[in-house]
């Protein structure tokens, strides 16, 4: 995009709204992406995307910038186009268990707001305190939480997005249970800015909860404390989550209801690891804080996009729940050599979670194919977050998506034929 | 009523199935599995939406995933539209024949293909019946969540199709919530896996894109789905209140006081007095009462449903009942469930409505419809998933007098009216189908129904796949958007692009 077209489109959708890009807010593999526009209201991201549609104009929809180096980033692109100006919590009806929330607004922000009402979105993300609604559903993003409430598919009620030619459509609506029409907002959670713009998202909530116990275990062997967490899964025992995190290998369980409840699951989870011969502690108040301050920052989702002596590599991990903890013992033998590092936090019961590398890039990639090799095995996933631009041409960046990939691209040439946000984002190279 | 007179689209140019055509779909399902004489055709003809009926051209029950593919593949190669059925107790009319097409009914994939109690999922063809997931792995302390009222005898398949609720939806979701993969056949007859075991995979929710398209995205042939741990507490109450107001007030307070019930259903009056008399639950007389369900873990269960019943009886309840053993608990259900078939016994007719509000309208919409059993001379009771604010009103009528199934209709059309006037919506659970098709434009603007068919041309390019089914106007697919393709005339240089 050269000047003349920057100009063009200011006029287009108000001058305030588009600024030249600045290196640090490049996105990742990009050529050169000219500007950044942050329209102020829905009709602005409509105009936009009309015209670039028109001047055939690649855009990369943007929030809250934590997630931009996720999957296979559209290149080249001219035009980011921020949600940051929309923002707020449009309604939150707490008798009803609803919020409507706008598309740039951070998920802490709305979250802080609701838990006024006494509820909250149960989605808790780790390592991207930034992260915006809109940003969150499009990647699809949970955390510890995504145990007991589902991921953000599963609490997300009503959508307003605007595809690729300007329209503005939506889905659902303001109420828990509906089955009117097709749930676009399904479609679009996960879909990585490919299909459309999230402006707006309506929420089931939750209430939030009165007290809160945490049990760890472990330091200890993969080998015992897979079984343990999957014993904790398969019991009639109700905690909010349960996290592995290695290395070293370590469990947290954790127990959100009222305080007798909580206090009494804790100590049985205590009985239990007793039992099995780990070490454990029940933790409340600040230590309990601290410990999952300590469980997110293990989480290091940051975007790297410069080469570097040393690659840096996170990915989002899924296998079969029963299988994490052969999967894990596995990458520790493979991780024995000295040339790469890595470390996992994820669900235990959900056999999904972040993994990251650091090391030499070949020994990176070697491990890499195999990994999604094994996971494709057994119908899991392996999918890159952050890596070099010379990492991401050596492996898929998605790993193994089977018969989706087709159906995706058909749905992609449906909403985007140009590829206003990107030709096939499916597919490799 | 016919499909024409519900002023569907009629795509007069489908071709009809010719004999070439049936004599191929023989040749994949057999002599036996295919129907096209007219008194076996004439079971087929409407599902549990008896009003709405189409004879179809024929009839075909498939036993394998590979007789479904190579039925669909015949039907798109000859432009015959087709209709996936399961068990036939819709209520919307999902499964109505297209006149010119077939049905495809899928009652003998009926296999549990698969039990995988270590990650806690089950696979199992769509012809098997809801309920039977749930005891297949009893065994193993588990069960499938999903429970509509008629979970003994529809099909997962037909709950695939119209996201299926359930009285216990507001805490455990729908079956959206608890479908972990597919297997799909596409209209055009490609055989797709799509999800599976492991939650998240990257890219977009197809699988939550096709649970709930209601048969319009090809023919699911196997489903994976989440299956939970059975509660290790599970309590009920039964409250009578002395109106529907005092009886939402309480639903009111116990989500406010942070509590998500398994279950809250509300009965008024009329309801209550045919389920006591069609099953005797030994339900009190009230104006209103609540069956509150509370599950979980024991310490929980206990300081819950303690607050439950506190609200309850600071909220006026003039009963409280508490089940005392399962016996009991399963009494109170037992009649809740009975509520629309014992309809049945009040009135000679009677008309299922399903719609959705948000549950603190209930008392204005609730007035509302009390105002029109006024006007209409018609009685309705209703049945509320209080919890959810999907409600039920059942609209009785005699069909014998002149007129009356008609403003049946009416009145049905007025309350989704009410619906939609406090931002609610058209099905919270018996899904679009034929029935409601007609009213779509009332809740979505003409793009966000052009932009949802463009998901269904991405499926479905030629409009095979359950056609006339939840869109009043089909959108034409156009060309395949994409690439240049040479056209066959142009590359036997007859032809050139200009």
């Amino acid at each position: 995009m050269d000047v003349r077209m920057i100009e063009a489109l200011g006029a287009h959708v108000g001058v305030d709204a588009v600024r030249l890009a600045p290196d640090r807010e490049r996105h990742p593999d990009a050529s050169r992406p000219s500007c950044i526009v942050e329209p102020r209201d829905v009709e602005g991201v409509s105009a936009t995307l009309a015209w670039a549609s028109a001047h055939g104009v690649t855009v990369a929809p943007q929030g809250g910038g934590t997630k931009r180096g996720w999957g296979r980033p559209v290149t080249p692109v001219d035009v980011t186009l921020s949600t940051r100006r929309l923002s707020g919590v449009i309604d939150h009806a707490s008798a009803d268990l609803t919020a409507t929330v706008r598309a740039g607004t951070p998920l802490v922000d709305v979250n802080r707001t609701l838990a006024t009402g006494g509820q909250w979105i149960p989605i808790d993300p780790l390592g991207t305190p930034g992260a915006s609604i809109g940003g969150v559903l499009a990647c699809n993003d949970s955390g510890p939480r995504r145990h007991r409430y589902g991921g953000p598919r599963d609490v997300l009620i009503g959508v307003a997005f605007v595809t690729a030619d300007g329209t503005v459509a939506r889905s659902g609506g303001r109420v828990v249970k509906n089955v009117a029409g097709y749930d676009l907002g399904r479609l679009l959670t996960g879909s990585h800015g490919t299909l459309g713009v999230i402006v707006e998202a309506t929420f089931k909530l939750s209430p939030l909860a009165a007290a809160s116990r945490t049990v760890e275990v472990g330091p200890g062997e993969i080998g015992r404390l897979a079984p343990f967490a999957q014993a904790i899964a398969d019991s009639q025992l109700v905690p909010s989550a349960i996290e592995m995190a290695w290395p070293p290998a370590r469990v947290l369980v954790r127990f959100e209801s009222v305080e007798p409840a909580v206090r009494e699951q804790a100590e049985e989870v205590l009985a239990l690891a007793t039992t099995a011969g780990l070490d454990a502690r029940v933790l409340d108040g600040t230590e309990e804080a601290s410990a999952w301050r300590a469980h997110g920052d293990r989480v290091s989702p940051v975007a790297r996009t410069i080469d570097a002596p040393e690659e840096v590599a996170t990915f989002r991990l899924g296998v079969p729940a029963a299988s994490l903890g052969a999967e894990l013992m596995w990458l520790e033998r493979a991780l024995a050599r000295p040339a790469v590092d890595g470390a996992f936090v994820g669900r235990a019961a959900l056999g999904t979670g972040h993994l990251t590398l650091g090391g030499a890039r070949d020994a990176i990639v070697g491990l890499v194919t195999e990994q999604q090799r094994r996971c494709e095995a057994v119908d899991g996933y392996m999918m890159m977050l952050s890596g070099s631009p010379a990492l991401r041409a050596a492996v898929d960046p998605w790993g193994p998506l089977g018969d989706a990939r087709r159906v995706m691209e058909a749905v992609k040439l449906r909403f985007d034929p140009q590829g206003t946000f990107g030709a096939r984002p499916w597919t490799m190279g | 009523m016919t499909q024409s007179e519900t002023g569907l689209f009629d795509r007069t140019e489908d071709r009809r199935p010719t004999p070439t055509f049936l004599s191929a779909l023989e040749d994949v399902v057999g002599r036996r599995h295919l129907i096209d004489d007219p008194a076996g055709l004439v079971t087929y003809e409407c599902d549990g939406l008896t009003y709405l009926r189409q004879i179809p051209g024929a009839v075909v029950l498939p036993g394998t995933a590979d007789e479904v593919q190579a039925v669909v593949r015949l039907c798109h190669r000859h432009g015959v539209p087709f209709v996936a059925r399961g068990h036939g107790t819709g209520l919307s009319g999902g499964a109505l024949p297209v006149g010119h097409g077939i049905v495809i009914g899928l009652a003998r994939l009926d296999r549990i293909v698969d039990v995988d109690v270590a990650n806690r999922c089950i696979t199992v063809e769509p012809g098997v019946t809801n309920l039977a997931v749930s005891r297949h792995v009893a065994p193993f302390g588990l069960y499938y969540a999903p429970d509509p009222s008629s979970q003994q005898v529809c099909s997962i398949g037909g709950n695939i199709a119209e996201n299926s609720g359930g009285a216990h939806c507001l805490k455990y979701g729908f079956t959206v919530h608890h479908v972990l993969g597919l297997e799909l056949v596409m209209p055009d007859g490609d055989l797709v896996r799509l999800g599976g075991v492991v939650p998240d995979r990257p890219g977009c929710d197809l699988v939550g894109a096709v649970v709930g398209s209601e048969g319009t995205l090809g023919v699911v042939t196997k489903a994976t789905l989440r299956l939970s741990r059975m509660p290790q507490s599970v309590r009920t109450l039964l409250a009578a209140f002395e109106s529907t107001d005092a009886a939402g007030a309480a639903v009111t307070d116990i989500i406010g006081a942070g509590i998500v019930p398994a279950a809250v259903e509300m009965m008024d009056r009329l309801t209550i007095q045919a389920a006591e008399a069609a099953v005797h639950p030994n339900f009190p007389e009230a104006e209103a009462i609540l069956i509150v369900e509370v599950d979980g873990q024991r310490t929980e269960v206990d300081v819950m449903f303690d607050t439950v019943e506190g609200i309850c009886r600071r909220q006026g309840a003039t009963d409280v009942r508490v089940a005392e053993n399962e016996e009991q608990r399963l009494r109170f259900w037992r009649g809740r469930k009975a509520a629309f078939a014992a309809m049945g016994r009040m009135s000679p007719s009677y008309y299922v409505q399903d719609g959705v509000i948000p549950r603190t309208r209930l008392p204005e919409v609730l007035r509302r419809i009390r105002a029109l059993e006024q006007s209409s001379g018609l009685r309705i009771g209703n049945v509320f998933h209080a919890g959810d604010g999907n409600l039920h009103p059942l609209i009785c009528y005699d069909a014998s007098v002149e007129g009356q199934a008609e403003l049946a209709e009416h009145v049905a059309t007025e309350i989704l009216t009410y619906c939609l006037d406090v931002g609610g919506s058209l099905t919270g659970e018996h899904g679009i189908g034929a029935d409601k098709a007609k009213h779509m434009p009332r809740m979505f603007g003409p793009d966000d129904l052009d932009v949802m068919q463009r998901l269904r041309c991405a499926f479905d390019s030629t409009g095979i796949s359950n056609p006339g089914k939840i869109f009043p106007t089909p959108r034409l697919c156009g060309e395949v958007p994409g690439p240049y393709r040479e056209h066959p005339a142009e590359r036997a240089g007859l032809a050139e692009r200009m």
